[in-house]
This record gives C-alpha cells, sequence and structure tokens, in this order.
C-alpha cells in the first residue's frame, strides 16, 4: 500500500468524484511525491476536515449528515415535554414515539436543507439533481401533511393521555386545538371564523388566533419542506461562509421561532391577519430564497456580459 | 472547457496563485505553497486550486510521465489567459485606486 492510500480511501468515502479528483487526489499525489512527515499527513487531514463544508459531498455521507440534523433537531423538540412528564413522574420510553411525529414535522425540512447544502454545495446542480430534490421535497410535503393532520394529532393526544389522566378508568382527556385531526380543525376554523365575523364578540379573541394558527400551521407545515428546499437551492453556489452561515442562521432562527410561538403571543404575532404567524419563518424563507437566486443570476449575467 | 466564473471576483490568495502561475508557468500545488513564503497552507492551497478551475482562471493537467515512486500522477496548474487578464486588471486597478498596496 502506497503512503496515503489509507487517507485517500477514506476521503472517497465523504467525497463526490469531482471534489476527489480535484482537491484530494492532488494533495495526496504530492504527500506521496515527498519524503514521509506527521506534518504533511496533518496537513491532508487539515484539508479533508475542511472540505467538509467547502465542497460538495457524496449523498451517502450527504444523507447521514442529514439524518444527525433531523435527530438533532427531533431531540431539542422532545426535549421540552420530556422534562414535563419527567417532572411530573409519569415518564415512560413509550413517550419518545408518541412526540416524534411532532418533531418529525418541523425537522424534516431542517434536514433536507442540511442534505442539500452537503449534496451540492459549492456547485451547480444538475437538471437531473433538481428533478430528485423536487420529488423528495414534494414527497416530504406530502408525508408532512398526513404527518400534521392525523397522525401528530392522535399521537399527542395519547401522550397527554399519559401524562395527565390521572388513572387509566377515567374520563378520557378532552381534545385541545393541536389534537384535532385536520378536517375537524378546519371545520372548527370555518365555524369560528364566520361567527366571528357576524359576531365579533362571541368567540374569544385568543381561542380564535389559537385556532387559526393550529390550521394555517399545518398547511405551513405541509409547505415547509418546498420552501426549504427552495432556500437550500439558493444557498449552493454561494460562498463556503454564506453558505453555512446562511444556514445555520436560518435553522436556528426557524426553531427559536418555533419555541416562542405559544397561545399567549398569537394575538400580537398575527395582528390583523388571523393565523399569520405560522406562516412568517417561511415567507421570510422564500423570499430571502428569491432574493439570493435574483443576487447569483445577475452574477452570472453579469460574468458573461 | 472550463466554465464561465459567476462573478469576477479574486481573492487574495487567489490573486497570489495567479500571480506565481503567470510568473512562473506550470507548477504543482507544493510548489505554489513553497513559492509563497507561507502565504498559501498545504492543507488549503487545493481547495482555493479547486476553487479557481471553477472559476476559470486557471487550468490543471495530471503529469505526463508516471512518477518513478510509483505514487499517483501529481497534478500541475496554469493560469488560463482569462486568468491573466483578471490578474492584470486587478492589479491595474488596485494601483490605480490604491497606489499605497501596488508593488
Amino acid at each position: 500500500m502506497r503512503r496515503g492510500d489509507r487517507l485517500r480511501a477514506f476521503a472517497a468515502r465523504l467525497f463526490d468524484a469531482r471534489t476527489m479528483e480535484r482537491v484530494v487526489d492532488p494533495a495526496i499525489a504530492d504527500l506521496q511525491a515527498e519524503p514521509a512527515s506527521i506534518s504533511r499527513y496533518a496537513a491532508v487531514i487539515k484539508l479533508i476536515v475542511l472540505c467538509l463544508p467547502e465542497v460538495s459531498m457524496t449523498l451517502g455521507t450527504a444523507s447521514m449528515v442529514s439524518v444527525g440534523v433531523l435527530a438533532f433537531v427531533v431531540a431539542a423538540l422532545e426535549l421540552r415535554p420530556l422534562a414535563f412528564a419527567w417532572s411530573q413522574g409519569k415518564f415512560e420510553p413509550v413517550m419518545l414515539a408518541y412526540l416524534l411525529p411532532q418533531g418529525l414535522a418541523i425537522a424534516v425540512q431542517i434536514g433536507l436543507a442540511a442534505g442539500i447544502l452537503c449534496a451540492y454545495g459549492g456547485r451547480a446542480v444538475s437538471r437531473r439533481a433538481l428533478t430528485g430534490i423536487v420529488a423528495l421535497s414534494l414527497a416530504a410535503s406530502a408525508a408532512a401533511f398526513v404527518n400534521v393532520g392525523w397522525i401528530t394529532p392522535a399521537a399527542n393526544q395519547a401522550f397527554r393521555e399519559r401524562v395527565v389522566r390521572q388513572t387509566p378508568t377515567s374520563a378520557p382527556l378532552a381534545r385541545g386545538f393541536p389534537e384535532l385531526t385536520f378536517n375537524e380543525v378546519r371545520n372548527q376554523y370555518r365555524m369560528a371564523s364566520a361567527i366571528a365575523s357576524s359576531n365579533p364578540g362571541a368567540v374569544d379573541s385568543t381561542d380564535l388566533h389559537y385556532l387559526a394558527n393550529s390550521y394555517h400551521g399545518r398547511w405551513a407545515v405541509t409547505l415547509a419542506p418546498i420552501v426549504f428546499a427552495m432556500f437550500a437551492l439558493a444557498l449552493v453556489r454561494r460562498r463556503p461562509l454564506i453558505r453555512w452561515a446562511g444556514a445555520l442562521g436560518a435553522g436556528v432562527v426557524y426553531l427559536s421561532y418555533i419555541f416562542y410561538l405559544d397561545v399567549p403571543v398569537l394575538p400580537a404575532l398575527d395582528g390583523r391577519w388571523l393565523g399569520g404567524a405560522a406562516w412568517y419563518p417561511e415567507l421570510a424563507l422564500a423570499a430571502i430564497a428569491v432574493v439570493i437566486m435574483s443576487m447569483t443570476r445577475r452574477e452570472a449575467h453579469v460574468a458573461t456580459r | 472547457m472550463a466554465k464561465r466564473p459567476r462573478v469576477l471576483t479574486l481573492s487574495g490568495k487567489e490573486h497570489l496563485v495567479l500571480e506565481l502561475l503567470a510568473e512562473r508557468g506550470e507548477l504543482y500545488g507544493l510548489q505554489l505553497v513553497a513559492n509563497s513564503r507561507r502565504r498559501l497552507k498545504r492543507g488549503t492551497v487545493y481547495v482555493t486550486l479547486g476553487r479557481m478551475e471553477d472559476k476559470g482562471y486557471i487550468t490543471s493537467r495530471l503529469e505526463d510521465a508516471p512518477p518513478e515512486m510509483g505514487g499517483m500522477p501529481r497534478r500541475l496548474y496554469e493560469a488560463t489567459p482569462l486568468g491573466r487578464r483578471v490578474l492584470a486588471a486587478w492589479s491595474a486597478a488596485t494601483t490605480h485606486l490604491m497606489p499605497e498596496f501596488a508593488k
């Protein structure tokens, strides 16, 4: 085995063929042409580490990063309700499964964006790859619709039953708006909106905003994979620092907003737009994506003139 | 054929690489590092070179003869006509706008 072959084999598992040919192979070839030294090996290892965010990875590695990000976000989202269950002395391992659908509803779009940036960062996305990304985000969107429409409400209710219900024989716990299925929440929202418009004082304002956000939030989560994929595609051709700072910033702001979004703040956030609070992060991301895409297009136009 | 660059920008390191390649012709990555007086690092130079190739400023080829040590073929880098024009324009602009920083 030649010097550096193990390093090369390791790098080949992470990076795509183009990165290997352009970046890693020249470094290994130069390493093999020189006398062996630890500092020369260290330089190649540093190069491989630097390449992780700088260049595109193989789809396998990008998928692993994507799943890692997804798992991290799910864990972050599950922490608060699990801590509550623990504080009540009601924690059971099955609760992890009950909270999973809710976590996935938020985490999938962040993981998808991370995967796109890892797989295509720093290079042009081919038409074939674009078709794959569009298909994947549409599939994630369809899955999110089913998840937030029916699976998450049922899982949430099961979690609440475990935590709040005193004994198995006591009366079933009444479902809140988030525990209603998509059809139920839509019907209630339409009814409440109609009553509120004909008789403004008849429906409690906070309840109306809560209901509106339960309904609009499901549409927002359904469309989120498409918006996040669009945002990631807008970033892939930008410089690594902008790309990763943009992605990290968007993820942190999105998650912080989700944590901040609580019933008491909804009326103020919505303002005159009932249910608007559910849409703000995605509208902001979509607007930023459009601006970045138009900047990229303008730069390309200037460069080819 | 090299791809067209998205925008004709030139970072400090890219400027240095172009200067070295314009002065000395074809060079290996390590020769660039050795001639840069520690301004280029062996751990990062290949990323810079890959990016410059994407921008169309340089071109590369694998060396002709198989290496005597039996290692992988090394990659040689050379400035493209576009790279030379960008370097000239950048240097002229620097001289004009910031003469205190010009050589």
